[in-house]
């Protein structure tokens, strides 16, 4: 053993406290889904009334009530799977996206099928003129959160767990606009969805710089780290 | 299962159970013998690779910073043998970038300081299941020392196309890693 490994390893030792262990991430989850879905609510009430009948209309129409649950199913499936990437040895990164990316797609379907069969009455009642951006902005705060969060963990893969983060955070504004913003699949698909895939990219750039800054051990031995 | 196998799974996830809560003794027992696999890891998979040490080194300071997200109730391996990877292969996607830095700041080739390259050489399972070319551009750039110019020159190709072939061969070497999850 080389002596830069041996001071390494007693500083390393000097440095131990206890922690609790957050090998499970449902206590994360939670918060980050409370915060998140709270301030979302929040602001996409401070910002425009909801649409004319739309709470009403989840549960008066099932095939629209069946796709606010699929959209909130894909939220917490995201959530989780951006958690779980940042846990070494939890599962393959295929592993950790198929579900998400399942529900996700299936999510979408909803709104291509709406296309010629939409689950909801089509209609521009409530529409908001800058929901695509709305979505974006609206979604930074929890995105953030979840690269905080993200990053008291181990995140290894930054590039998946950011792209999860990003997509997660924007599919609950993107989903309550559908409660908030006119109802025309293809306006959602564009403006309500899209900005998933915007958010989901800014979270992918930005993973690697938010979630990999070094942590260092206070060295009282041996030369730096290099 | 072998039962040296079980015994070592179970007395790691023991240790960084006991580490946890605080225990230094076998906190620095657990650090020891890890330190031993992944340097043994590294040299079964890629042979002498001229940054094992820091290798070593890296996932030591990984595994303390990221000793919290270890679940007791879950296996040992897998959260270990993630971060080794991982690790491993970050440092051989960093090492040329650093030892191109080095030399520029030497004023010499890094591969001055290898006293015999060939005898360093030695075929990893990782090295040997790559492809010729592949092979060869790691077993330069990361083994010998080689600057990617001096890589690109012995091998008859541009700087730019060595730094390519060093890009997709450590790609291809993080995917035979990642093929090893199933064997943990």
């Amino acid at each position: 053993m080389t002596e830069n490994r041996e001071d390494l390893i007693l500083d390393l030792v000097a440095d131990l406290r206890p922690v609790r262990s957050a090998g499970r991430i449902g206590g994360a989850l939670l918060i980050w889904l409370a915060l998140a879905v709270g301030y979302s609510v929040f602001i996409v009430l401070a910002t425009g009334p909801l649409r004319e009948g739309a709470l009403h209309n989840v549960v008066r129409e099932p095939a629209f009530g069946v796709e606010t649950l699929i959209a909130a199913l894909a939220i917490i499936a995201l959530a989780h799977a951006a958690l779980r990437t940042a846990i070494p040895g939890t599962s393959s990164r295929i592993a950790a996206l198929a579900l998400p990316l399942a529900l996700t797609a299936a999510w979408i379907a909803f709104y291509v099928i709406g296309l010629w069969y939409p689950a909801h009455p089509v209609s521009t009642l409530g529409a908001r003129p800058h929901c695509l951006w709305q979505t974006v902005l609206f979604s930074i705060p929890s995105l953030v959160l979840m690269l905080w969060l993200s990053r008291r963990l181990l995140p290894l893969r930054p590039r998946s767990t950011g792209l999860l983060a990003g997509a997660a955070a924007a599919a609950i504004p993107g989903a309550l606009m559908q409660l908030g913003c006119m109802y025309v699949p293809a306006h959602i698909l564009g403006y309500h969805i899209g900005p998933v895939f915007i958010v989901a990219a800014i979270g992918f750039l930005v993973g690697p710089i938010a979630l990999t800054a070094r942590r260092t051990v206070p060295r009282s031995r041996g030369m730096p780290m290099h | 299962m072998t039962d040296a196998f079980a015994d070592d799974e179970q007395r790691w996830s023991q240790l960084m159970a006991a580490a946890h809560r605080g225990d230094t003794r076998l906190y620095e027992q657990l650090l020891r013998e890890l330190a031993d696999v992944i340097e043994r890891y590294i040299r079964s998979r890629f042979g002498a690779l001229s940054f094992t040490e820091d290798c070593v080194q890296e996932c030591l300071l990984a595994i303390h910073t990221g000793r919290h997200t270890y679940d007791p109730q879950r296996a040992f391996r897998p959260w270990f043998f993630t971060i080794v990877r991982n690790k491993t292969v970050d440092l051989l996607r960093r090492s040329y970038a650093g030892e191109r830095v080095a030399s520029a700041a030497l004023g010499e080739s890094v591969v001055d300081a290898v006293e015999a390259p060939d005898e360093q050489l030695s075929a990893g399972d990782v090295l040997a299941q790559l492809q010729p070319n592949f092979r060869s551009a790691l077993t330069l750039t990361k083994i010998c020392g080689y600057t990617l110019a001096e890589a690109a020159e012995r091998s008859g190709i541009s700087e730019s196309a060595m730094k390519s072939r060093v890009s997709r061969a450590v790609r291809a070497a993080e995917l035979l890693l990642a093929q090893e999850r199933n064997l943990e």
